[in-house]
């Protein structure tokens, strides 16, 4: 019974190991065709790789070009912005100083439209007699009217204030004004000023608001009016006039220079809360200008802690 | 025998002063009744003054410093210059209104005595005595031109300019030398180059600026003791063009950052708080000079692209362009310097690319043209307001040379070359020894 049941068994076992080699040679075949295919996989990927890391150097390079003339193209407009700045600067200021000029001419045309319509005496009766001969009348064969191109009619050539006295009848040259004319005022005041005589200023000054409330430089007149107090050592009254160039003529250049006064008086007076508000109203209204410059530095050196 | 010549000769001249007197001033002078006050004077004219002194040396050298003065200070015509006591030229005597007598003074001739005298009336306006023991020595030096200064002043109402000082550069040193050229010196400076030297208004400090290792810092030195200061603020970067304020309390000065060059101001008196007057704002201002009352400061900004000469306030409020400026057609202008007496500013501008000097007249606003022969710079005020001193290759090379703005004379202050930036000191006292 035993022998039966054994024999099948080792028949199977015996077919089984024969088995066993072929699927195992199979199964090296097929690793090794495996293996050869990893290694090519390997291969193509390494060349992927190698391409890919080409690529990337390629970008960064191409990004470090990029950067480059980024960097270069920043410099460039930093210079053209430095350009462009300066000659904002540059055309503000010729601006400034146009209108300063225009000013100045639109002064001497209104002295020479003053010296032209100031009334002359009427003409005497024929044979009345001639006035008297005043220095500079020309020789009587000269037709009326016709006056040399005298320096008195230069501009800058009279002091200002120095009217003369209209001319007599007969006496051919320029008519001159007998009064003097807002430009010559205001200078004539700042001459003063500049003199040492802030009295005698703040007087003419004030003449000219009265005479003439309604010219371009009225602010001028009471921005100096302040100065004449200032030098008269008068703070309050200084500034007073400094708080009416800002109120009345906020628009004036001398609104500005009054608000940075204001505040540089509030400092040396220790009253830091109201210097700081001057200072940042010159700040904020006139941020383009040379005094909110210099307010920065105020409010810098007002700052809490120093 | 010197001493008795001299006395013959004195009582010659007394003599024969007296006959002029009477001959070439009786028009002018005499005064039949009334007071007559005060003194004539008419501005281009220039009175004869003859200086007379015995024959010696301590005489003649005095006799040679009061004449030089006195010629230098351009309001005299000196005709008499010749040490010819004992023979008086009476051409000479005649042809002047003033004579300076230089004599011992005292019977120990332990100094010397000058005398002015008024021919026309034979008075005396002035009289100085010098010590002698201190001949020879810069103090000696310093007590003649004080006297000829004050000569100038008894003649003329206003004092002259002998006992003043110019500081310059020269080869990258500070130099100093007298208002007639002589005794010149080297001023130890804290570093080499030194530039942009100033005087405080008393004449005991200057200002300048130092090349140092760190930079370019604004130095305060005391001329006597060469005590040194720097202005804080002023340890970095470049720090140009110092100037004192007329009450010596403050000092303004150029700083330059990459925003641009500004104007500051320092406070000497405390010696802190730096202030800046001017916004650079992509510009430059630089070179500021003060008004004689001290409300005021003119400077250089380039703010219209080319340099031109602005004025301000003192706390930088209301700047503007000073004087007629047309874009494109005015030359770049520079180192301006305010008159003593306030009616002028001098300073420098192109002229077909080399720089002449201009006086811009406050008044008027009208520009006048001094020099015109080389290249021409860097003006600077004598004390009495119508000398300035400036630096011209006029001769070939750079030196200093001053011109009389009234009468148009030049004379050359320097030799040897590369002289420039000079400063013009105040008038120096003459208890103070200011040299080092």
């Amino acid at each position: 019974m035993r022998a039966p049941v054994a024999l099948p068994l080792a028949l199977a076992l015996a077919a089984g190991g024969c088995a066993l080699r072929s699927d195992v040679t199979r199964v090296e075949r097929q690793l090794a065709a495996q293996q050869r295919e990893m290694v090519r996989a390997d291969s193509v990927r390494a060349s992927n790789l190698a391409s890919l890391a080409r690529l990337v150097q390629g970008l960064l390079d191409s990004l470090a070009v990029q950067q480059d003339a980024l960097t270069r193209l920043r410099g460039d407009l930093r210079v053209e912005l430095y350009n462009i700045q300066q000659q904002l600067v540059a055309i503000q200021e010729l601006t400034g100083q146009s209108q300063q000029r225009l000013s100045e001419l639109r002064g001497q045309l209104e002295q020479r439209s003053v010296q032209f319509a100031a009334p002359t005496d009427p003409a005497p009766p024929a044979g009345a007699g001639a006035a008297p001969a005043t220095a500079g009348t020309p020789p009587p064969s000269a037709p009326a009217g016709a006056a040399p191109p005298s320096a008195a009619a230069a501009p800058g050539n009279a002091p200002p204030g120095a009217a003369a006295p209209p001319a007599p009848t007969g006496a051919v040259g320029p008519p001159v004004s007998p009064e003097p004319t807002a430009d010559q005022l205001m200078e004539l005041a700042l001459q003063q000023l500049r003199r040492g005589s802030p009295g005698t200023a703040r007087i003419a000054f004030t003449e000219f608001l009265r005479r003439f409330p309604s010219h371009a430089r009225v602010a001028d007149a009471e921005f100096f009016t302040g100065e004449a107090w200032a030098a008269e050592q008068r703070a309050d009254s200084a500034a007073t006039a400094y708080r009416r160039v800002a109120e009345r003529y906020p628009s004036s250049p001398r609104a500005a220079s009054s608000l940075y006064k204001l505040g540089v008086q509030a400092v040396a007076a220790g009253r830091r809360d109201e210097a700081r508000t001057y200072f940042n109203r010159v700040v904020t209204g006139y941020p383009g200008s040379e005094e909110a410059a210099l307010a920065r530095d105020q409010l810098r050196s007002l700052a809490p802690g120093r | 025998m010197v001493r008795g010549a001299w006395d013959v000769a004195r009582v010659a001249l007394v003599a024969l002063l007296a006959w002029p007197s009477v001959v070439g001033a009786q028009d002018t002078v005499r005064v039949e009744s009334g007071v007559r006050i005060g003194i004539t004077y008419t501005p281009g004219s220039r009175p004869g003054i003859a200086v007379v002194a015995p024959a010696a040396a301590v005489f003649d050298s005095v006799r040679a410093m009061v004449a030089r003065d006195l010629d230098y200070s351009d309001r005299f015509e000196v005709v008499e210059r010749l040490p010819d006591t004992a023979a008086l030229r009476l051409g000479a005597v005649r042809a002047a209104t003033y004579v300076v007598m230089v004599d011992t003074a005292g019977t120990g001739a332990s100094a010397v005595a000058l005398r002015l005298i008024e021919v026309a009336t034979n008075r005396s306006l002035m009289r100085r005595q010098l010590p002698l023991q201190a001949v020879g020595t810069t103090a000696w030096r310093g007590a003649v031109h004080a006297a000829s200064d004050e000569i100038v002043r008894a003649a003329m109402g206003t004092p002259g300019i002998a006992a003043t000082s110019l500081l310059f550069v020269q080869g990258g040193r500070l130099m100093r030398i007298d208002a007639d050229g002589a005794n010149g010196t080297v001023v130890r400076s804290a570093g080499r180059p030194a530039l942009s030297p100033a005087w405080s208004p008393d004449g005991r400090w200057i200002a300048y600026t130092a090349f140092v290792r760190s930079g370019q810092p604004i130095v305060l030195q005391e001329l006597a003791t060469g005590r040194r200061a720097v202005v804080p603020t002023t340890e970095y970067g470049l720090n140009i063009t110092p100037e004192f304020s007329p009450d010596g309390r403050r000092l303004a000065f150029a700083h330059g950052t990459e925003a641009g060059t500004d104007v500051y101001v320092y406070d000497v008196e405390r010696g802190c708080c730096v202030q800046r007057l001017t916004a650079g704002r992509f510009s430059d201002n630089l070179s500021p000079t003060w008004s004689p009352d001290g409300q005021r400061l003119a400077f250089i900004s380039s703010r219209a692209r080319s340099p031109q000469l602005y004025v301000m306030a003192a706390d930088g409020t209301g700047q503007e362009v000073l004087g007629r400026f047309d874009f494109g057609a005015t030359g770049p202008t520079a180192g301006p310097a305010w008159s003593p007496d306030g009616q002028a500013i001098a300073f420098q501008r192109d002229v077909d690319g080399t720089p002449q000097v201009f006086v811009l007249d406050l008044a008027t606003r009208a520009v006048r043209q001094i020099t015109g022969s080389g290249r021409n710079e860097d003006p600077t005020w004598a004390p009495d307001g119508r000398h300035l001193a400036f630096a011209s290759t006029r001769g070939g090379a750079r030196d200093l040379w001053v011109v009389d703005l009234e009468t148009g004379r030049l004379r050359q202050l320097t030799s040897g070359g590369g002289a420039r930036l000079p400063a013009w000191s105040p008038r120096l006292s003459l208890s103070e020894e200011h040299r080092e």
